[in-house]
């Protein structure tokens, strides 16, 4: 039940931020889908112990919606994997690596600026894995290797 | 040159300019670019799009060579703008539009589908959803309704005269860390201090430079890559400073008076 609110909770700001980030009033809804099933897919790998890994999947999940989405409403990726991404962007990690920095604890706030890379490289390589995917895809499609 | 292909050569490098002022990837700028130049049948054409500027060449058989380039200075994120200029080019590739009319259009593009106050509104509510997100009580969610309210202003203001990113985001995550630490000790109520101010730096944080700088990366554009990664880089280094000057000036301040 509480995996569903948070869902819910995902869907409207990522609705939100799409208003903000100016997307087309069209590609609304389906940008707000994208990030809550994102958020979904990230609550159920689990999301306390194992950040990293959770992001990269949920990343990867998002990044293949959002190219679903474009190809069917010819509209750039770009549109739905921005917003969608936006709640796993690390602002608690660079937060929390500031803070204890501030409170001189150097060891605490090192590991949370190296978590703050970690999870936005993971964001970047599942979004370059799918993207990848779908290249390839368009290539073979394109010099008709399924005909043959 | 004919008078089309001079059409043809202005509407792809007004294409081009639209997309990196809305902060397009540098692969899809030199895609529609391409896209444009090749149904005007010029010799050659090269088109190299960075982050800051636009350089286009074409050249048509015994006549002289063109080049235009256009320097770039302000950019934020308007996906509806990198949307039109997509379904735009496709319609001129696909031969549904005139040149001139697309040029038009391209022209007179919107430069928003919202009112800047629907959007006001909209960043006030996705910090308050940001605080439910990160499993914040409701007493959190109103009392950060003062940050949030701040937030919103203080980047409408830079917006609107034009100040550097950079600068925005270093006052608005010093009045956040200001106003939340005040609350927190004067106020009798339990707050979750850190996940007030986390959502409000939620909408500061470069998500979108970030995600289009690595992209561009492995794309093998690496000057415009990088600096996008470098823009990431820097904005997060002056939440940090804004956030951490603001926390020390407050715990000094009210150290002080109680």
């Amino acid at each position: 039940m509480d995996i569903l609110k948070q869902t819910l909770i995902a869907t409207c700001s990522v609705f939100l931020i799409a208003i903000v980030l100016d997307a087309p009033k069209k590609s609304l809804p389906f940008a707000a889908i994208t990030g809550g099933i994102g958020w979904f897919v990230y609550l159920m790998v689990g999301s306390d112990s194992r950040v990293v890994y959770s992001t990269f999947i949920a990343a990867g999940v998002i990044a293949f919606l959002a190219h679903i989405f474009s190809r069917g409403f010819k509209t750039p990726t770009t549109v739905f994997l921005i917003s969608a991404l936006y709640p796993f962007v690390p602002g608690t990690s660079v937060y929390r690596a500031v803070y204890a920095l501030i409170g001189n604890d150097f060891i605490t706030s090192k590991s949370y600026a190296l978590q703050s890379i970690l999870i936005s490289g993971s964001i970047a390589t599942a979004v370059f894995m799918i993207d990848s995917i779908f290249i390839i895809y368009g290539k073979i499609k394109k010099y008709h290797l399924w005909d043959k | 040159m004919k008078e089309t292909q001079i059409y043809y050569l202005k509407t792809a490098v007004l294409a081009g300019e639209i997309l990196i002022q809305s902060n397009a990837e540098a692969y899809r700028v030199e895609d529609t670019v391409n896209h444009i130049l090749k149904k005007a049948s010029f010799t050659t054409s090269n088109v190299v799009a960075l982050t800051t500027g636009l350089y286009t060449s074409v050249e048509v058989q015994d006549d002289e060579p063109i080049t235009l380039i256009r320097r770039i200075n302000n950019r934020s994120v308007n996906l509806y703008r990198i949307a039109s200029v997509n379904s735009i080019s496709r319609d001129i590739t696909s031969d549904k539009i005139e040149i001139k009319d697309a040029y038009e259009k391209l022209l007179n593009l919107k430069n928003s589908e919202y009112t800047p106050y629907t959007k006001d509104i909209a960043n006030f509510l996705f910090i308050l959803f940001i605080v439910l997100l990160f499993n914040g009580s409701i007493v959190d969610v109103l009392v950060n309704i003062p940050a949030a309210i701040t937030v919103t202003t203080v980047v409408n203001l830079c917006n609107k005269y034009k100040i550097n990113a950079f600068v925005t985001d270093y006052i608005s995550s010093f009045l956040v860390a200001i106003i939340v630490t005040t609350f927190s000790t004067m106020t009798p109520l339990t707050i979750s201090m850190d996940i007030l101010i986390i959502a409000c730096i939620m909408p500061l944080v470069p998500g979108t430079a970030l995600t289009n700088g690595v992209r561009d990366i492995f794309r093998g554009d690496y000057t415009s890559g990088f600096a996008k990664l470098l823009e990431s880089i820097m904005i997060a280094i002056f939440i940090a400073l804004g956030i951490g000057s603001g926390l020390l000036f407050a715990q000094e301040v009210l150290g002080w008076i109680f």
